[in-house]
């Protein structure tokens, strides 16, 4: 890339986020294919707005900050919002090459959510316009972060569990009660209570057909 | 540092996502879902779930016996509720209202030493029985000493005139099986 290509592409970075242009990226393969470190790579050495990595990487961690958001803020549009705004940060930072070791972006996102986060909860709203600004950058409107599920279908499989199931499922994950809070309100052991919570869970997602992979 | 290993465990995950581990194995977590993708893909599919069970709860949907944290969090989430609380041997009569989203049956009785308690429900029109069915090992809600019944406010909507006669019935370790309590619910459409 020559240095004046570098700097132009740079100073969009500064200001208002540029629109996304086609790529005239060399065609390097899927970059779904690609290990997270490869495509934070090809985005920071792309002549120009590489889209097609840029979409693949907002597809891979905007539900993981998605979640982080859920995980801390316990607020949907919140963690949306945070969603967007972590994510338009960190492509600004890859494209401007300022991301330090691109093999370690994972890392570098969940940095960002962070910090991100403790910002948010000091000044609230601030990131209500990243939606807008994350369409802009990607040049399309970005997908929802998470599923929805069948709610018909999960009504079903809810109600075939058994009662005490259902009972530690609903106030674990909708009364959101940590173990030994249902272990009180049951009389039973927190560890019991954990037990049947796994176990319920485990048949509501085969139920549901939700087939995750961890073990 | 991150360890797959443990991190990869689902009982870790669900942990994490319940707020149950310290802030250190907390952060562990966040650092390997940042480079996990399996791991981060099973939490995806367990914050919608999450998500749906707080769909289903807002449209007045779930059939349930549950627990009061479950009714605390209905209220605060301003469904409404219609509540009978009934003690062993009683009667009410009950109905429910156009703008009701569920209503809440606590039925009262002496359930705090029973191992195991299962529930019969009976439903009569005009004396002739239309329905029947065991509920076995219901949860209790320790705290208050009631099992709290969670009806879905349509399904209620659309019964005729009804009795619902409910008998709490405990066994012990060794099967035998002792009563603990009749209920009778006495319903009635909602009048215009």
């Amino acid at each position: 890339m020559s240095r004046r290509s570098k700097e132009r592409r740079r100073s969009d970075t500064l200001g208002i986020v540029p629109e996304a242009q086609p790529s005239d990226e060399p065609i390097l393969g899927d970059p779904s294919a690609l290990e997270d470190g490869e495509l934070a790579r090809r985005i920071a050495t792309a002549p120009v707005v590489a889209s097609d990595a840029e979409a693949e990487l907002y597809r891979r961690f905007a539900p993981r900050v998605l979640l982080y958001g859920l995980r801390h803020l316990r607020e949907r549009a919140a963690a949306e919002d945070l969603a967007q705004h972590v994510l338009l940060l960190v492509l600004e930072k890859l494209r401007a090459g300022a991301v330090r070791d691109p093999e370690r972006i994972g890392s570098f996102v969940l940095g960002t959510a962070r910090l991100a986060s403790r910002e948010r909860q000091r000044e609230r709203n601030r990131f209500a316009a990243a939606a807008d600004d994350i369409d802009r950058a990607l040049g399309t409107q970005a997908p929802p972060p998470l599923q929805r599920l069948d709610t018909g279908a999960l009504r079903q499989c809810l109600h075939a569990l058994p009662e005490r199931e259902r009972a530690v499922i609903l106030t674990s994950y909708y009364a959101e009660r940590s173990a030994s809070e249902v272990a009180a309100e049951l009389g039973l052991s927190p560890g019991n209570v954990r037990v049947i919570r796994h176990r319920s869970l485990r048949e509501l997602r085969a139920c549901m057909g939700l087939e995750g992979a961890a073990r | 540092m991150s360890d797959p290993a443990r991190d990869c465990d689902p009982q870790v995950l669900e942990r994490y996502w319940l707020g149950e581990l310290d802030a250190s194995s907390g952060e562990s977590v966040e650092e390997h879902l940042f480079s996990c993708a399996p791991c981060a893909r099973w939490l995806e599919e367990l914050a919608a779930l999450q998500e749906g069970l707080g769909d289903l709860m807002r449209a007045g949907a779930v059939l349930a016996a549950t627990t009061d944290a479950v009714v605390a969090r209905a209220l605060e989430q301003g469904l409404r509720l219609r509540t009978y609380r009934i003690q062993a041997g009683g009667t009410v009569h009950c109905t429910i209202a156009p703008e009701d989203d569920a209503n809440v049956v606590r039925l009262c009785g002496p359930f705090s030493q029973s191992e195991r308690i299962d529930l019969q429900t009976v439903r009569r029109e005009n004396d002739e029985v239309v329905s029947s069915s065991w509920s076995e090992d219901v949860p209790v809600d320790r705290g208050k000493g009631e099992i709290i019944l969670l009806n879905p406010g349509e399904a209620i909507r659309a019964l005729p005139a009804s009795t619902f006669e409910l008998e709490a019935v405990a066994h012990d370790a060794s099967g035998r099986k002792s009563p603990l309590g009749r209920y009778r619910l006495e319903h009635s459409p909602w009048a215009s």
